[in-house]
């Protein structure tokens, strides 16, 4: 089945996916209609991971996984979960894995943990194959690497402190390995999959460069990860008027920043996006962002702050309204809402009555719910 | 004999070889084998106990709501000791949350996973004569069938379609309404310590039960065809076929549950009630279960001796690779020293509302409508829970008595797959010690202490594997129709690691006989 302009179109304006591609449109389109009459093929294997970068895939709609490889002429000839190998042999699966072929597109699933601790099928000799041995000879042949998740991505949850199997992403494999293939990442867990359906679309429509060029720091497509949860977050103005939660299933609506809300350091569309077919998203469900696309989820050093400990973070203080970053100096604020409100201009760049109002306001909430928070721990010793 | 290795196994969860040695066209000998490691239990250690259930989620995309209850549970449990139960609208909505986790795994699993294995039981299959066609059934595509039941036979272009039409919109459906109570689906955000994040609005309740109830309509509809319509017409047209499936994957017939969902409205009286079967169908009498009579053995795995032992106070494994007779980095869960089958045809036997076709007691195709029986159990109840939360809005979902304290715990829940233990010991409110026990350790486990075989090793043996000499190997879908009956989730199963451990595997490439 071949996707007309208006089918195409229709596709992205549901996907909601891009403001970003909302500027490709037309050369999308052009794509779409010189499009290769052959098949992309496309092949999934799964690392260190869970499955739920796949079922989070299986959660799209329209279009659905079905219509996307029909529309999209992905030739899924791989995926552990949903293939259908030939049933009757034994090695059926590993056969058409091999089969993976130069110029397609390789995506991954779960981090790459060192040598033997993830192992797929074995060669003819009986020696079995590791998962780093199939990225080495599957990510050469292929033209770009899809990193789903953030295990793909980063190392994500396995590699948490201390790392036991020495988990890592794809990028960091290919760098030790001197693989020049390009890497994607579209790190969450798991992702959003309009995030990794309309990624794989505009790969095997021929547009990798798009997303090439679209990389953020971390290796993800900018249109997906724009800015801090924090300020598309719903719940801002609850931040924005100081009513802020202080401890889980508070019943009325609020900035769950002091209950450890990562949405301050974390680059997403969540709030805006939302899940499954758009009904929710974390913290409007009043459950803290944890901060799953960041290179550092879920805590790499030792002992890492817990996900509902409070983490104190600077984007917080710098609302948008203002052009410059404003760092929010609590301590010496503190200090200052209790001399003289002059003093507060010679600390902020801006120096406006109306920051100074915000400042002491916060100022004075950090002190409470620090205090609060210090009784807390010798109460739960 | 011959050796036959199937590798790697799909669709199932995670990564699994099987071997199997075969002697006269039937297996004699079963191994399973995990080949992914990735110390999860070692990623909370230290941390704060209340990030054990988000990391621990993260055990399995598939059931992964069932792990951070289960986690919370343990949590609960050593902060604030036996019988302590949050406020009862957590409860409800936990359970709930997994209500619809049970029915999303469960249909999944009977569809996406085990359904090609059986052509979804008719449901997209070759056109068999006299078989009715259900309303949802895709046209046939008229290629000739090559098998003398071809409703069994997968015909692929119908099963997409129905993928397509059917499926994905209905699991798409109960994630939706699991979203709704949880934030986010896989990996839902709301459970914690002490009670639940989220406070549904009327709006929310009405709008998870209108989601919940067209996929119990879906539901019924499968229900009611497989029963009246396609499980008589095996009877009646291939009753070879259907007596096969009931002679093969017969296990251990011991069957091990800790029952799930407590009713804050019933006095917490268990949904489904725990228990031990043992020697089933001989003994259809469960006794209680006792969590100290569950050990971990390790003589056929690949760790030191003194590994293993009771979850409490098992020691951190020792790995000890070519260790002499062992070939598994699953350790081998028994209950009273016995190796116990764990999951759905475990809980429906018995809580008794299941009565298996095969006069084994079990087989392939028990364990598998076992599975699509409690399906519409939880299907239906899901629906009941959602309406008595719609009564209760107005109450708390968060103990604010609710304190990290110094203690261990046990947390003890139904997954899909089977029996979960989780055990966690807090000191200086870190985490100190987290060991899980999962459903697939259960059924996956290699020989015990007196060289008994695990569930689904046992449940191989004798089953016949024919020599395919057009195609040039041996025609393996009965094992593997078998394995994927237990619905292993390897994620779960091996969450242990070694520092340097390789795993050597004799392969032999399968020779005609």
């Amino acid at each position: 089945m071949r996707l007309s302009r208006r089918e195409f179109l229709k596709t992205v304006a549901l996907f909601g996916a891009a403001a970003a591609v909302e500027a490709y449109k037309p050369a999308i389109v052009e794509a779409l209609e010189s499009a290769a009459q052959g098949e992309v093929p496309v092949a999934w294997i799964q690392g260190a991971g869970c499955t739920g970068c796949t079922i989070s895939l299986l959660q799209t709609s329209d279009p659905d996984l079905v219509e996307a490889i029909t529309w999209f002429r992905l030739n899924l000839m791989f995926h552990p979960n949903v293939m259908m190998e030939p049933q009757h042999d034994p090695r059926g699966a590993l056969k058409m894995l091999e089969a993976f072929p130069e110029g397609g597109y390789l995506i991954v699933e779960g981090a790459v943990p060192r040598g033997s601790y993830c192992m797929i099928g074995s060669r003819e000799d009986g020696t079995p194959i590791t998962f780093e041995d199939w990225l080495d000879k599957l990510g050469r042949r292929a033209s770009a690497v899809l990193a789903f998740g953030t295990c793909a991505s980063y190392g994500g949850i396995p590699s948490g402190y201390p790392n036991p199997t020495g988990c890592r992403g794809v990028r960091d494999l290919f760098r030790e390995r001197g693989i020049a293939t390009p890497v994607v990442n579209v790190p969450g867990c798991p992702p959003h999959p309009d995030w990794m359906l309309l990624t794989v679309a505009l790969a095997v429509l021929g547009h990798a460069d798009w997303i090439l060029d679209s990389l953020d720091e971390y290796g993800r497509p900018s249109w997906f990860y724009p800015d801090y949860i924090h300020n598309l977050c719903p719940r801002r103005q609850f931040f924005d008027n100081l009513k802020i939660a202080e401890r889980p299933g508070e019943p009325e609506l609020k900035c769950l920043w002091m209950i450890g809300c990562r949405g301050p350091v974390t680059k997403a569309d969540c709030p805006i996006r939302k899940w499954n077919g758009g009904v929710n998203f974390c913290i409007s469900a009043n459950a803290p962002c944890i901060g799953c696309v960041e290179p550092s989820f879920p805590g790499k050093e030792p002992s890492p702050k817990g996900f509902y400990q409070h983490v104190a973070n600077p984007n917080v203080g710098s609302p948008k309204v203002f052009a410059q970053p404003f760092q929010l100096d609590l301590k010496s604020m503190a200090e200052s809402s209790r001399a003289s409100p002059a003093s507060l201009s010679a600390l902020s760049p801006m120096g406006t009555l109306a920051l100074a109002g915000l400042g002491v306001g916060l100022a004075a909430l950090m002190v409470k719910a620090r205090s609060r928070r210090a009784k807390e721990v010798e109460g739960s010793g | 004999m011959v050796e036959i290795t199937i590798e790697p196994m799909t669709r199932i969860e995670g990564h699994l070889a099987v071997k199997l040695d075969m002697r006269d066209g039937r297996v004699a000998d079963a191994y399973a084998m995990g080949t992914l490691w990735r110390g999860l239990e070692r990623v909370v250690i230290g941390r704060d106990p209340r990030d054990a259930p988000i990391i621990l989620s993260r055990i399995c995309g598939v059931c992964h709501g069932v792990h951070r209850q289960t986690s919370v549970l343990a949590i609960e449990h050593a902060c604030m000791g036996e019988g302590y139960h949050p406020p009862d609208n957590a409860v409800r909505i936990r359970n709930i949350i997994e209500g619809i986790q049970e029915t999303w795994d469960h249909a999944a699993h009977l569809t996406v996973l085990a359904g090609p294995d059986y052509a979804v039981y008719g449901l997209a299959g070759k056109r068999c004569p006299g078989l009715r066609q259900p309303p949802w059934a895709p046209p046939a595509s008229g290629k000739p069938a090559s098998t003398s039941a071809p409703c069994l036979e997968i015909d692929v272009d119908r099963y997409y379609q129905l993928l397509h039409s059917a499926i994905l919109p209905t699991q798409k459906l109960a994630h939706e309404a699991m979203a709704i109570l949880g934030g986010k689906v896989p990996h839902h955000m709301t459970a914690l310590p002490g009670g639940v994040t989220v406070v549904p609005t009327p709006a929310d309740v009405a709008l998870a039960y209108a989601k919940m109830r067209d996929v119990n309509t879906t539901i019924h509809a499968v229900y009611d065809y497989v029963w009246n319509d396609f499980v008589p017409h095996l009877k009646e047209e291939h009753p070879d076929v259907l007596e096969a499936l009931l002679n093969i994957g017969i296990g251990v017939r011991n069957f091990l549950a800790y029952g799930v969902c407590p009713d804050p409205d019933r006095g917490y009286a268990k949904f489904l009630e725990g228990g031990a079967l043992f020697n089933y169908p001989a003994n259809t009498t469960p006794e209680p279960v006792d969590l100290e009579e569950i050990e971990e053995c390790v003589k056929y795995s690949w760790y030191t001796d003194v590994s293993g032992g009771k979850v409490s106070r098992e020691p951190p494994p020792e790995p000890y690779y070519g260790k002499p007779g062992a070939y598994s980095w699953a350790k081998a869960p028994r209950y009273k020293g016995k190796p116990c089958e764990v999951g759905p045809l475990a809980r429906m036997l018995i809580n008794r509302k299941y009565t298996p076709l095969s006069p084994h007691g079990a087989s392939v195709l028990d364990r598998t409508l076992a599975r699509l029986e409690e399906l519409k159990l939880y299907a239906d109840a899901v629906l009941d829970w959602i309406l008595n939360l719609g009564a209760h809005l107005k109450e708390p979902v968060y103990d604010e008595a609710f304190k990290i304290k110094d203690g261990e715990g046990f947390g003890t829940w139904e997954p899909p797959r089977g029996a979960l233990l989780h055990y966690i010991k807090i000191s200086g409110g870190k985490t100190a010690a987290y060991q899980c026990v999962v459903p697939t350790t259960w059924n996956i486990s290699p020989r015990g202490p007196m060289g008994e075989r695990g569930p689904i090793e046992e449940a191989l043996i004798g089953t016949p594997v024919p020599y395919n000499a057009e195609a040039g190997y041996y025609d393996v879908i009965s094992p593997v129709r078998i394995v994927r009956s237990f619905d292993p989730c390897l994620a779960c199963s091996i969450h242990l690691m070694t520092p340097d451990g390789r795993l050597q595997k004799a392969s032999v490439t399968p020779t005609p006989p």
